[in-house]
């Protein structure tokens, strides 16, 4: 590697790295009050997800617990959120419940972004054949029925992996859209001169890709995963709501609401399926309302990437 | 950025990659599926004995050409839709304006190629079944 | 102007999708780990038992034979007997009763989003950045983020069972019996002018429909919103509002028209969520649409069932967006099908 190229790249991470500095990202997403009450609800969430799986103990949030509390009691002092049919304590179970989405959510965002950073780089940077059977598959998942694709998935992957298939099957529905993404803001960066200058000093592929169209791709999956992370909260619960993924007894949201929805809510139990669901609904509306802040705070020629 | 509504200078760059538009010869066009048929079935019949190894013959040459068909009906499914919503999708990357250099011919011709390379498979897989004597 | 034509080779096109889709769930089930000979003879069955099951139902020919008989039952829409469902009965005929109670449901969600969100898209726009606006949008947000599954619980919670005044579950009252005409609950009980019984089932369909019809609600004032300011931002529309409110009046006419074409287009493909929306709805407030057949048959490897179902699922898919395109070139006459 020649030394002009070393001092070529240098100059192009410094122009980088105050272009950053200077973006307006930050200061205007700390400037819009519902991106700073959406970043304060996920990092309770996450203080409780946090709480919740160094003090509980797994084993006794899942064990029915008849004769220990009354079944099925109304919200009171000692039962924040009542108990349910199992006379287990719902209030530990919604909180442990936060571990779960927030563990499982992470898994599923952060594969379905490497996954479709992968496709997209692969895509814009090889062009032609490449781009043709990536972003052609990719366009075409896109325009299939997110959930619908995801339960045909779902019943791929063994029943022993739990909540671990829906997890599977998500980030294989979600890839498409980090792809995309990934490839509109890679595309954009590759058309830039400098990097037509930086491939004619004799820069090579993997360098260009890891130094020049990452560090530009990071804003909008950043903005991607942040309004994926919701939706992957939501279709987790919703498969297990189906029947798809958390095995009985198991301390997931959706798991709650279905047996909630399913055994208390028509004989008059509301508080079984209300708390894990109003917690999730909490959960995900903060992370819409950072996606939201995030996307209209983001550069304008990035904005158009992500949907 | 070329626009994307201009759909002819699309349809020109499809034909550009391979010289010529297939759609005009006939003869060459065949040709190029057969050998991408031929292509899958040779992956059919590697992926068949492969799995012979780890399976009874009729489990793995069952499996084999369920990959095949998976993969021949992956690509008929997008190819239809590539017909079908390929406009609807362009409309979209037009609207959304995420440059993708989507054209309906281009995505016809990917899908194509998927489509024979899966049928392909299917037939090596169902003669290393009749071969082995499933 | 819309050829014939165009819609002739559209629906010519189902028959590639119908022929794909049936190869990739006949693939999907088949590399599945999930094995109908067992669900149906019992996880506790012998294993001679369970062979004499397969065996009955074609399952151990080699997979081929078994595609190409699929597929010629698939041409003559012959789907098979349901092997758990509702064991034995002609896959068609049960979905002949299913289908339109999702379809009506699906139809009146979309229409209630529709009549909704769009106004409240417009609005939005048009007061962008005032107090309206933005509680527009953060109702529109928590539309978003409240999932079916927990806002179809609470609004049982709130109308059937504090305030009583719908019912809970179900399609119609358990004391009217009605025979299907087209199977539109609705339309049947106005056909046989039982004015009790349509109330009796509008009553039962308000709560899902409302409950389907917020989400739906939610996107589509989400998209018409972005697609106005877009439209608003044009230099013609300027022109006009400078010009004062009688021109203003007109060109809003027009830029409503400009602003509905993206927003039709992703409603089309939309028609997927909507579709998935109605899973959940119909799980939720228990009517045997055939999303729940569909999770029903998954959850017991009713194979013959799940197949006819997803292709259902693409016909479905396939003739929306058809109508969205047709829909299309009428409100842009630059398009030429």
């Amino acid at each position: 590697m020649s030394t002009e190229t070393a001092t070529g790249s240098t100059d192009v991470e410094r122009s980088l790295l105050e272009r950053l500095r200077a973006s307006p990202f930050l200061s205007q997403l700390l400037a819009n009050r519902l991106a700073v009450v959406g970043l304060s609800i996920i990092g309770f969430v996450a203080i409780l997800a946090i709480y919740a799986r160094l003090t509980y103990d797994l084993e006794g949030l899942m064990a029915t617990q008849y004769g220990v509390n009354p079944a099925e009691t109304p919200p009171n002092a000692e039962y924040w959120f009542g108990t349910d049919g199992q006379a287990r304590n719902i209030f530990p179970r919604v909180i442990y419940g936060a571990w779960y989405a927030m563990l499982y959510g992470t898994v599923t965002v952060l594969a379905s972004t490497v996954l479709g950073i992968s496709f997209g780089i692969l895509a814009a940077y090889y062009g032609d054949l490449a781009d043709n059977v990536i972003m052609r598959t990719m366009d075409v998942l896109l325009s299939f029925p997110s959930l619908l694709l995801a339960l045909a998935l779902v019943t791929i992957f063994p029943e022993e992996l739990g909540l671990w298939r829906a997890v599977a099957a998500l980030t294989l529905v979600y890839t498409p859209r980090f792809a995309r993404v990934v490839r509109g803001a890679a595309l954009k960066v590759l058309e830039d001169e400098y990097i037509e200058a930086t491939r004619a000093l004799g820069a090579t592929d993997p360098r260009l890709l890891v130094r020049h169209v990452l560090p530009n791709c990071l804003a909008p999956i950043t903005v991607q995963s942040t309004l994926n992370f919701g939706l992957a909260i939501i279709d987790i619960a919703a498969l297990s709501f189906l029947g798809f993924g958390a095995s009985p007894g198991e301390p997931t949201w959706g798991m709650m609401l279905s047996n909630g929805v399913e055994f208390g809510l028509f004989s008059g139990i509301w508080w079984w399926s209300f708390f894990p669901g109003f917690v999730l609904a909490l959960t995900v509306l903060g992370f819409n309302l950072l996606g939201d802040g995030m996307r209209d705070a983001l550069d304008p020629r990035m904005r158009e990437t992500v949907d | 950025m070329r626009p994307l509504t201009d759909r002819p200078a699309g349809d020109s760059a499809a034909r550009s990659s391979t010289g010529r538009d297939p759609a005009r010869d006939p003869g060459r066009s065949v040709r190029a599926a057969a050998r991408i048929v031929l292509a899958g079935i040779a992956v059919g019949v590697v992926v068949s004995l492969a799995l012979v190894s780890i399976d009874t013959p009729k489990g793995a040459t069952d499996t084999a050409f369920a990959l095949g068909a998976l993969v021949f009906g992956f690509g008929l499914t997008t190819w239809a839709g590539a017909v079908g919503l390929g406009e609807t999708i362009e409309r979209m990357h037009e609207y959304a304006d995420t440059t993708s250099r989507w054209t309906e011919a281009g995505a016809r011709r990917a899908f194509a190629t998927l489509t024979w390379f899966g049928s392909g498979w299917l037939f090596g897989a169902v003669g290393t079944a009749i071969a082995l004597g499933v | 102007m819309v050829s014939k034509r165009f819609v002739a080779k559209r629906l010519l096109l189902l028959v590639p999708v119908l022929f794909g889709v049936s190869t990739l769930v006949f693939a999907i089930l088949h590399l599945s780990p999930g094995d109908p000979a067992v669900a149906i003879a019992g996880q506790r069955a012998s294993q001679a038992f369970i062979e004499q099951v397969r065996s009955d139902l074609g399952l151990a020919d080699p997979l081929w034979q078994q595609y190409v008989r699929f597929l010629g039952d698939v041409v003559t829409f012959d789907f098979g007997q349901s092997y758990q469902i509702q064991r034995g009965t002609p896959v068609s005929s049960i979905l002949a009763q299913r289908l339109p109670i999702t379809i009506e449901l699906a139809v009146l969600g979309q229409i209630a989003g529709l009549v909704f969100g769009l106004p409240l898209g417009i609005l939005s726009a048009v007061k962008q950045d005032t107090v309206t606006d933005h509680l527009t949008r953060i109702g529109a947000l928590s539309g978003i983020s409240i999932p079916i599954y927990w806002s179809g619980p609470l609004l049982i919670l709130l109308f059937a069972q504090f305030l009583g005044l719908l019912p809970t579950s179900g399609r119609i009252g358990s004391e009217y019996f009605l025979e299907p005409i087209t199977g539109l609950i609705l339309v049947d009980t106005l056909l046989t002018w039982e004015f009790d019984a349509f109330v009796s089932a509008a009553t039962h369909l308000l709560l899902p429909v409302v409950v389907l019809g917020i989400y739906q609600m939610a996107l589509i004032s989400r998209m018409m919103r972005s697609s106005m300011i877009e439209v608003l931002r044009q230099d013609y529309m300027r022109t006009a509002r400078a010009k004062g409110q009688g021109a203003k009046i007109t060109v809003m006419k027009h830029g409503l028209r400009n602003a509905f074409i993206p927003v039709i287009t992703i409603v089309g493909i939309q028609f997927g969520t909507l579709l998935g929306g109605a899973v959940l709805t119909e799980t939720v407030f228990e009517i045997n649409g055939i999303g729940t057949l569909l999770v029903d048959a998954i959850n017991r490897s009713d194979y013959p069932v799940v197949q006819a179902t997803v292709l259902v699922f693409a016909v479905l898919y396939t003739l929306v967006n058809l109508v969205v395109d047709l829909t299309y070139s009428v409100l842009d006459p630059r398009i030429e099908q």
